[in-house]
């Protein structure tokens, strides 16, 4: 008996054959270790990047040496990723991983080469809680859709795909640029270039048993062709579970929205605003290629393009969830939307981080790799870059970036000689949101960068006077001065001068500094202290019986209970 | 205490390695000094320090350090506070005032 161990795309394609018997356990402990050492070791030198930066690279996992371009990431539950890729001789893949929600550790689990031939522009979405949908571009550059079942641990099984011979081809002549999305539990919705790269809109049902079947499509002759001049770069977005909003490049190239319905029993598809009707809405009268578009808020959507001279631009718009109506917020043809970078801006993947927040992986300048963090105000007319990480110095391509928890993110992409890389991130949402802050006029606290303590003593025999010194410098990037566990002692005598010296910023003139004291010799509130002055407490419930408050407008207040100083 | 004496410098130029420029597009310091005379023992406490802005952002922390002021307070005879006179004599001259004194007059 022959046992085939298939290793995977660690150690380029390798296939190990071992008698079964008592070496049985022994290729499993060797496998383990591999696996792991493919979490340690196979990180390349150039692509820990964090220099102080807020978004941090936590984990790498080089999935396969071979190719790994086109990707589609997606979560299949709380640990567990799948991605479809486009491998070695351009055939198509499905590999899964195992992700710690910390994003420490990135295991691949198993690999389904599913079509031997062709597996470009994949778009993968999740069906039901096993069944997974794929469009691709497989055989002659036609249009597929392939299912499988993916359960908790991470085993793929094929169900219909070009390796089993019984995928449904729904588009016969072309099937390129593909967006899928999931309208509800069985249909789902598919923008693709089909032929002549116009722009097509088909439908498809996927039973419980992951069984296909074209609703309309190419294939039955009854798919919507929503652009008669050009459908490329598409992304497809669910607005509300009959609507469905489109980005992507159309005619001269120029960059579009449209919308649509799909009904929710036949899955029959309504153009509403699109070019074949004379209503979509030309957003970028320039160019729009590599579009990437998320919901960020009710009604507002986020899309990351690449436009003139490949630079990278945001913009936003609303989308009416009963109408469908398109409304431009920030964009090129209002000439508000950003340029989020100058140098070049490709391979966009976008994702919301939360209802004011979006994360940007893309390919920047020198094919290198880049993450970025955005906030989006909820009406979408202000867009600020908050973070920007150079996470890859080599190359960073085909970037799918999805969720993992609250602050973690998973990232596939290319690297260097186009080989599979998935990348796990933290970014955090604390410092998001002390950015978000930056949308007011003044939301941030003045900031201590100096302390200096003098003690002045007079000695009444020499009639000298000694000084002593204490300085403190504080880091300047944290919101609240940060002092670390050690405490200087100071002891002074009766007749001592301590000057106590604040130096410090803020993020709006000096000018408006308004207040300051200084507190000390905290006691049990004496029972015959005023209340007006008992208000200023140590983290031991003791008040303060000697302060001195500056008060810029108004007279400094001066306290001393015990006649401690004069 | 002592006034508190307050320096803002500000400036719209940007400086290497100095302040870091702020959304009025201007770098600079605002550095205030209290100064306080001790007269009197304090037990080891904290020093807190406070500082608003403009717009109610504030910061309210305690110094990294313990403040002690420790020993006798000085000899200030027109001072309405007691003072600890007697330990300031040895005990030689002591038992002198002492046997000297007669109860004739009556201090303060």
């Amino acid at each position: 008996m022959i046992l085939c161990l298939n290793f995977g795309h660690i150690f380029e394609n390798f296939t190990y054959y071992q008698n079964l018997g008592s070496d049985l356990m022994q290729i499993k402990i060797i496998l383990s270790v591999l696996v792991l050492f493919s979490i340690t070791f196979l990180v390349p030198s150039d692509v820990f990047a964090n220099d102080g930066n807020d978004i941090l690279e936590i984990a790498s996992l080089e999935h396969d040496v071979r190719q790994g371009q086109y990707n589609s990431l997606v979560q299949v539950d709380s640990d567990t990723y799948a991605l479809a890729y486009e491998g070695k001789d351009k055939d198509g893949f499905i590999s899964t991983f195992t992700i710690s929600s910390d994003g420490s550790s990135i295991v691949e689990v198993d690999t389904l080469e599913h079509d031997i031939f062709n597996g470009q522009y994949n778009s993968l979405v999740q069906v039901d809680s096993d069944t997974y949908a794929l469009a691709y571009a497989g055989n002659g550059d036609n249009g597929f859709i392939s299912t499988f079942t993916i359960d908790s641990n991470g085993n793929i099984t094929a169900v219909e795909t070009q390796s089993l011979g019984n995928n449904l081809e729904h588009d016969t002549v072309h099937g390129q640029y593909n967006s899928l999305v999931q309208v509800n539990s069985t249909t789902i919705a598919l923008a693709y270039a089909g032929n002549l790269e116009n722009g097509f809109i088909s439908t498809f049902t996927i039973d419980s048993a992951a069984a296909i079947t074209a609703v309309e499509t190419q294939s039955e002759g009854n798919n919507l062709e929503h652009d008669t001049h050009r459908g490329k770069e598409n992304s497809l977005v669910q607005v509300n579970s009959t609507t469905i909003a489109l980005a992507y490049e159309g005619k001269d190239r120029d960059g579009f929205i449209s919308t649509f319905t799909i009904d929710s029993d036949t899955a029959a598809i309504t153009a509403v605003n699109t070019q074949s009707l004379g209503n979509n809405l030309e957003h970028d009268t320039d160019r729009a290629s590599f579009n990437s578009l998320v919901h960020v808020d009710s009604d507002t959507y986020a899309l990351a393009y690449t436009s003139h001279g490949e630079d990278g631009f945001i913009s936003t718009f609303t989308i009416d969830s009963d109408t469908a109506a398109i409304t431009a917020v920030n964009t090129q043809s209002l000439g508000n939307n950003l340029e989020y970078d100058e140098v070049r801006g490709i391979h966009n993947s976008l994702v919301q981080v939360d209802s004011d927040t979006i994360a940007l992986a893309y390919t920047g300048f020198d094919a290198n790799g880049f993450i970025s963090t955005f906030t989006i105000s909820s009406d979408g007319s202000s867009i600020v870059e908050v973070e920007n990480l150079e996470h890859d110095t080599d190359v960073g391509q085909y970037n799918s970036l999805v969720q993992v928890d609250s602050d973690t993110y998973a990232l596939a992409y290319a690297s260097s000689g186009k080989d599979g890389w998935i990348m796990t991130f933290t970014i955090p949402s604390d410092e998001i949101k002390e950015k978000n802050d930056s949308d007011c006029y003044d939301c941030e606290a003045p900031k201590l960068t100096k302390v200096e303590v003098h003690i002045t003593s007079p000695n009444s025999d020499t009639q000298r006077i000694s000084t002593s010194s204490e300085i403190w410098h504080f880091d300047q990037d944290t919101p609240l001065p940060m002092f670390g566990d050690s405490i200087t002692p100071i002891v002074a005598d009766p007749g001592d001068e301590v000057e106590i010296i604040l130096e410090l910023t803020d993020n709006r003139t000096l000018k408006t500094i308004t207040d300051s004291g200084t507190y000390t010799n905290f006691l049990n509130k004496p029972n015959d202290m005023n209340l007006f002055y008992a208000n200023n407490f140590d983290e031991y419930g003791k008040v303060s019986t000697t302060f001195y408050e500056w008060h810029q407008k108004g007279d400094d207040l001066v306290y001393d209970y015990t006649n401690t100083v004069e | 205490m002592s006034p508190a004496i307050v320096v803002i410098e500000e400036s719209g130029e940007f400086t290497k390695d100095g302040p870091v420029e702020n959304l009025d597009e201007l770098v600079g310091t605002f550095t205030i000094s209290f100064k306080m005379k001790f007269l009197q023992p304090m037990q080891t406490t904290d020093v807190w320090v406070q500082v608003t802005d403009f717009n109610g952002n504030f910061f309210k922390v305690a110094l990294p350090l313990t403040l002690e002021i420790s020993g006798s307070e000085p000899l200030v005879f027109d001072s309405p506070l007691r003072q600890k006179v007697v330990s300031f004599f040895d005990e030689e001259m002591l038992a002198e005032l002492v046997s000297n004194w007669d109860g004739s007059t009556r201090c303060c």
